[in-house]
Order: C-alpha cells, then structure tokens, then sequence
C-alpha cells in the first residue's frame, strides 16, 4: 500500500527541514493566517499540511474501500484512524459498509443451519 | 434435600444485608455460568465492524445466548486503539466487561492459508478472524464486503448484524418495530441497496408469520 510507512525511512518526531517555492497568492494567504492566528508562517503551512494529509489520506481510504480494493479495518490503518472513526466517516461521507446483496439470504439461512428453523427464499419484486 | 434448603435458608437470613446480596450474587453468576454452558452454543469469531453494530442495536445479550464468542488479539488491537476519541464508545465499555467475566475469549490462528492472504489484505483483523473460524469450524461474524465475500465464495459461515436481527424477528426474539426501528439504526452505517433488501425480507418473513389478511 502505497501510503503506509516504511520501515527503512526514519520517520521521527523532529521537524525536518523542507524548501518548497510556493506562488505569490499562496504566500500572501499563508502571511494573512498567521497574522491572523498569531502564529509564524512556518507553525501556518505546517498546521494547513497536517490538515491536508489527513484529509487525503482519509479521502483515499474511503475511495480504496468503496471500490472493494480493501477492508474496513485496513481502510481505517490507512486513514489513519480507529475503527470506530472510520465507520462513522463511513456514514458521513454516504458510503456505507459495503455488504453484498447476496448476504441477505445466505446470512440468514446460516443462522437457519445453525439453529434451526425455515430457510428463506428472497421473493422477487 | 430439605435439610440442605433450610440450611440454605438459615445460612442466608442469618448474613448481613450487604453480605445477603453479595451471597445471592455470586449464586446467580455460578447458576448463569452452569446454565450457559448446559446450552448447546455455537463458536462465533467476531470482527470490529460486526461488533460496533450489534452494540450499537443493544443485542449483544441475544448474541451470547446463541454464541461463544472468540475475538483474535489483531481484533482486539483495533477495538481499543482509540486515537483521537475523548469518550470510551460502549461497545468497548461491554467488550471489557465481558472479558473480565470470560465471556468473551482470545484466540489466535494458527497459520493462515495462502489464499486467505491473497484475497485480502494480509495487515487487516478480517483475515485472523477468518482464519481462526476454519481452525475451529466456527461462525464468522463481520460487517465488512471484503470478508463476507471471500466466506460465501469459499462456503464458510458468516453473518452479518442485519442477518442476525431478522433471525430474531424470525424465533419471535424481536417485534417487528423492534426489528425495524434496529434495522433503521443501521441505515446511515450500511449501503441503501443492502438495507432495502433487508426491508423486504423483514415485510416477506411478517407476511409468512402472520398471512396477508392479518398483515393487511
């Protein structure tokens, strides 16, 4: 998966330094929200990054899970989230757990097999 | 046996008050305990995705008088590694209790199939849970496609929380309000097309149950 880390890369909590050319609107903003948080500029890009990624990388595991590339609890490893949180951003983005149409009677007649009583036979519209 | 209840008997209005509840307590749990296992209960390995939902509907009781449920430690990890959470979410307050009364069990497969590996992702909890249910000839409960795909394509058990609340309507466990209220619980969590399945299935076993007149 693309997104998880890597063991030979040492991701550690000390800030590295980064140069990147940004345009002038980009930096005229970055100026206006740190003048406006009272915050350095540097405190401003990293704080909109971090956002940025996050959101990313939950957009990603929203997207890998409803196409059925992967599961909920690895959706959640790459959102970097709980599972509880994945879920609940399951319903917020409208996508829902992802159950095949074909569970509703075979998850039923399991439980019929298991402990008795009448197989179901989905009647069509 | 009559000298063995007024014995009983005596011994339990001669305690104290708190003592007295204390003794009756542990007499209900020791009767639960021996009840619960005389019932014939099936091995269940459950999922995260799975027990968020049956907690959220409340039928985590239901589920223990039918299943003996095994968790794998992969499961567990994901339950209770809450990032960014300020509160405890229920379903972990009730996983803790229940595992502190060993209703709740922790096992871990063995080894794990090749195919299982390929068809999902080899880091999720899905593939310990549905490598643990083939050791043990077990039921897998999970709310998840991936996992329910791989079961029903490889003809093993699996079912998910919507199966089990029709099921309960089904043995008369649940009303049908009861049924719909839990299935419309679901509804935001769970994809509209598999829910309006479930809606129909839910009015087709009520027409079974009660014919159309009575239903009209």
């Amino acid at each position: 998966m693309v997104l998880k880390k890597t063991n030979n890369l040492n991701y550690n909590a000390k800030n590295k330094v980064n140069t990147l050319r940004l345009n002038d609107s980009a930096t005229e903003s970055i100026y206006l929200i740190a003048k406006e948080e009272n915050k350095t500029r540097s405190d401003v890009i990293r704080m909109l990054l971090d956002k940025s990624i996050k959101e990313y990388k939950l957009k990603k595991a929203l997207d890998l899970y409803q196409r059925g590339e992967i599961d909920f609890s690895t959706g959640a490893q790459i959102a970097d989230i709980s599972v509880h949180d994945f879920m609940e951003e399951l319903r917020i983005s409208g996508v829902g757990l992802q159950i095949p149409l074909e569970m509703t009677e075979y998850g039923f007649n399991n439980m019929v097999k298991l402990f008795g009583g009448n197989p179901i036979k989905l009647k069509k519209k | 046996m009559l000298f063995f209840f007024f014995l009983f008997l005596s011994i339990l209005f001669n305690l104290k008050e708190y003592k007295r509840i204390q003794f009756i307590n542990t007499l209900y749990s020791i009767i639960f305990m021996v009840f619960n296992s005389k019932i014939n209960k099936k091995i269940a390995i459950v999922d995260s995705s799975f027990w968020i939902n049956i907690n959220r509907v409340g039928l985590v009781d239901y589920l223990l008088e039918r299943f003996e449920l095994i968790f794998t430690s992969k499961v567990e990890d994901e339950l209770l590694v809450n990032f960014k959470l300020f509160y405890t979410p229920r379903d972990i307050i009730v996983y803790n209790k229940l595992k502190d009364m060993d209703l709740i069990k922790i096992r871990n497969p063995k080894n794990v199939s090749d195919n299982l590996y390929n068809s999902l992702c080899k880091t999720s909890g899905e593939v310990q849970t549905i490598a643990l249910a083939i050791e043990l000839n077990g039921a897998v409960l999970v709310d998840n496609s991936a996992a329910i795909e791989y079961c029903i394509k490889n003809k093993i058990q699996v079912i998910n929380t919507i199966n089990f609340i029709l099921y309960s309507y089904d043995q008369d466990k649940l009303t049908y309000e009861q049924s719909l209220e839990k299935i419309n619980i679901l509804k935001p969590f769970i994809r509209d097309k598999y829910i309006y399945q479930n809606l129909d299935l839910l009015a087709q076993i009520k027409g079974d149950k009660y014919g159309i007149k009575k239903d009209k």
